[in-house]
């Protein structure tokens, strides 16, 4: 299984990165939305993507605007993570095509958890 | 570090009075969960704690020790798995056969804090909201009253709402409240929550069409999981289903339930037939009986036919064994037709006895009393014939004393007569029915707890006016929920309230010494 990280935070992705790992998942990582976009369009397919809110440039919400307005990851079932945990800002993830959300900070397990609920098996 | 005696000794006091199991290995977990407790005792360590326990120095700390020692671990969903088999195979075949009735029950045990019912509420919500208009009922049980307490408000912090709750459900059921979330009240009151120790006696018999027992059996010594799969079992439709945790799979399962699989994960049917071949407890043999209902008439007949006098006939019975035989062989033949084993049948010509002697002794004097208290309020009628004590230990009655020495549970069952139901609306007080309802049944208790306690000898009595009712929730049309001070001396009370038929008051009454 492949996941696509894309978070600007070096450390973030090293934990991301970490944790799916040890889950079991290939990880390819992107600093920010435009990258993340390129390895899609380049072919890249992928099982899951996660991404990070707050990114310079673009948003992760444009960034999952972006990748639902294209058919070929129209379906690829998308997980935000964030510090920012206002019931707006789920809502505002979700309108724009996230399937989950993970407020962040978080562990392993509750990555593995959110994971389970897309259906997401690892190996 | 907790010592190796220290260890030892919790690990029997638990295995013994509440069934827990704690192998060896696990003194890091009993450590670090005694250690609040320890704290609250005002103990340097949880060595001198149990060191305080031994010596007597602390009284009574055997329920905050079962609580602190409970498993809390849960969340929402969790195992995704059987919420899957839930929505996919087992609901809808459920809504199907229950099409008439329009009645479904979930039970869910070990429910520690709350995640496992409400994603069952949840999911019937999200999925089947044509069940809106069902009788839904899911009830969720669980030893620790503090867990029960957090399950009660229904609010979550981030940490927990992030595991394993799909953030679609949180942002439409739950709102923000301080740093955590707040299950949406239309949620919560779908579950009615009461605190049960599985390993003591269970509530009354009644079957449930789903009982979700899942990461709480493994806690317990082999035994108790027998026993406790057994009087599961006897709780669940034929048709029902039975989930245990992921990774459970109890000694002797797969005597009493047949594994039904799923495209992902399994569930528990009961095994057809051989039911009468389950050992049964003392406390589900006389369930047994009062579900036969009648078994006091057969077991009157055969009083009659043995050619005993009623009203002597503890004393007869104390007095000439070859009398008991005699009544034995009777109360077998009149039963005969129900195939009631030998062991039932001298339960039930005991149970004949006691029930003579304490309507006697109790029913009629507490019958009595509250015909003219309820009266006088709101013309509520209690008959003997409604009011049943058992499992008192009428020794003393037989002796002649007027006083009943050593009872330790009795039962009192009060049917509202309902022509009368409408005064309980009581308009002219500005209270709803279930305010006045509320009313009642705390009144009744009191009540009861006040005759029971005069009828009762000295100790008891002590016992029984310590019980403080806290709180009494009713809702129309569910179960209610009587809180009690955390030292309880009735264990689970349970109260029924339909405002459009008439009022049911169960109460189970056991002291504990």
């Amino acid at each position: 299984m492949n996941v696509l990280t894309v978070d600007d935070s070096r450390a973030s992705r090293l934990v991301i990165g970490r944790f799916l790992t040890d889950l079991g998942f290939r990880v390819t990582e992107a600093e920010d939305g435009n990258e993340g976009l390129r390895h899609l369009r380049g072919g890249g397919k992928f099982d899951v993507i996660l991404v990070d809110w707050e990114m310079p440039g673009m948003s992760g919400v444009e960034f999952i605007r972006a990748v639902r307005s294209e058919a070929a990851t129209m379906d690829t079932p998308i997980i935000m993570i964030s510090t920012l945990n206002s019931s707006d800002r789920l809502v505002e993830a979700l309108e724009a095509g996230a399937n989950e959300y993970i407020m962040k900070p978080f562990t392993k397990e509750i990555l593995s958890m959110k994971l389970d609920l897309l259906g997401v098996e690892s190996k | 570090m907790i010592s190796r005696a220290g260890f030892e000794y919790i690990r029997n006091l638990v295995a013994q009075r509440a069934g827990i199991r704690f192998d060896p290995g696990l003194e890091y977990l009993v450590e670090s969960r005694l250690l609040p407790l320890a704290r609250l005792y005002k103990a340097g360590s949880v060595n001198e704690f149990i060191r305080m326990m031994q010596s007597g120095t602390i009284r009574d700390p055997e329920q905050n020790l079962i609580e602190a020692l409970a498993d809390k671990e849960t969340s929402f969903f969790r195992d995704v798995r059987p919420f899957d088999a839930l929505r996919r195979n087992i609901f809808p075949d459920l809504i199907n056969k229950r099409a008439n009735k329009r009645k479904l029950s979930i039970w869910c045990l070990g429910c520690s804090t709350g995640q496992e019912p409400y994603s069952v509420a949840l999911l019937l919500r999200e999925y089947f909201p044509d069940l809106q208009t069902w009788e839904l009922e899911i009830l969720a049980s669980d030893v620790s009253a503090e867990a029960l307490h957090t399950a009660r408000a229904g609010l979550y912090n981030q940490v927990e709402v992030n595991r394993g709750l799909p953030a679609t459900l949180l942002v439409k059921h739950f709102q923000k409240d301080g740093l955590g979330w707040r299950l949406k009240e239309e949620v919560r009151r779908m579950v009615q929550f009461s605190q049960m120790n599985l390993f003591e006696a269970w509530p009354a018999p009644r079957k449930f069409d789903v009982i979700l027992l899942r990461n709480v059996i493994g806690r317990f010594v082999a035994e108790s999981q027998v026993e406790i799969l057994r009087k599961a079992r006897r709780r669940l439709e034929s048709d029902g289903s039975l989930f245990l945790g992921t990774k459970e799979t109890p000694q002797g399962m797969n005597e009493i339930f047949e594994e039904i699989k799923f495209d992902k994960g399994v569930c528990y049917r009961p095994m057809p037939g051989g039911e009468e071949d389950v050992e049964e407890s003392d406390e589900d043999r006389q369930r047994k009986l009062r579900e036969l209902g009648n078994w006091a008439q057969l077991a009157h007949l055969a009083i009659a036919r043995v050619g005993i006098d009623r009203e002597k006939v503890g004393q007869l019975l104390a007095a000439d064994e070859e009398l008991k035989g005699r009544l034995l062989d009777s109360i077998q033949r009149e039963m005969g037709e129900k195939k009631l084993s030998p062991k039932v049948a001298e339960e039930a010509m005991a149970q004949a006895r006691r029930e003579h002697l304490l309507t006697t002794a109790i029913a009629t004097p507490i019958c009595k009393a509250l015909n003219e208290s309820f009266q006088s309020m709101l013309s509520v009628g209690v008959e003997p014939a409604d009011l049943t004590v058992f499992d008192a230990d009428a020794q003393e009655l037989v002796s002649g004393s007027t006083k009943l020495s050593g009872i330790v549970a009795g039962r009192l069952s009060v049917r509202f007569r309902p022509e009368l139901a409408r005064d309980l609306t009581v308009e002219a007080l500005g209270l709803s029915p279930d305010d006045v309802a509320a009313e009642v049944v705390n009144d009744f208790i009191g009540q009861v707890v006040s005759l029971v306690s005069n009828l009762m000898n000295s100790s008891l009595s002590t016992a029984l006016l310590k019980c403080k009712f806290e709180s009494v929730e009713v809702t129309r049309g569910k179960r209610a929920q009587v809180t009690m001070t955390p030292k309880a001396v009735f264990l689970p009370l349970v109260f029924q309230y339909q405002s459009r038929h008439p009022i049911w008051v169960d109460i189970f009454v056991s002291a504990i010494e």
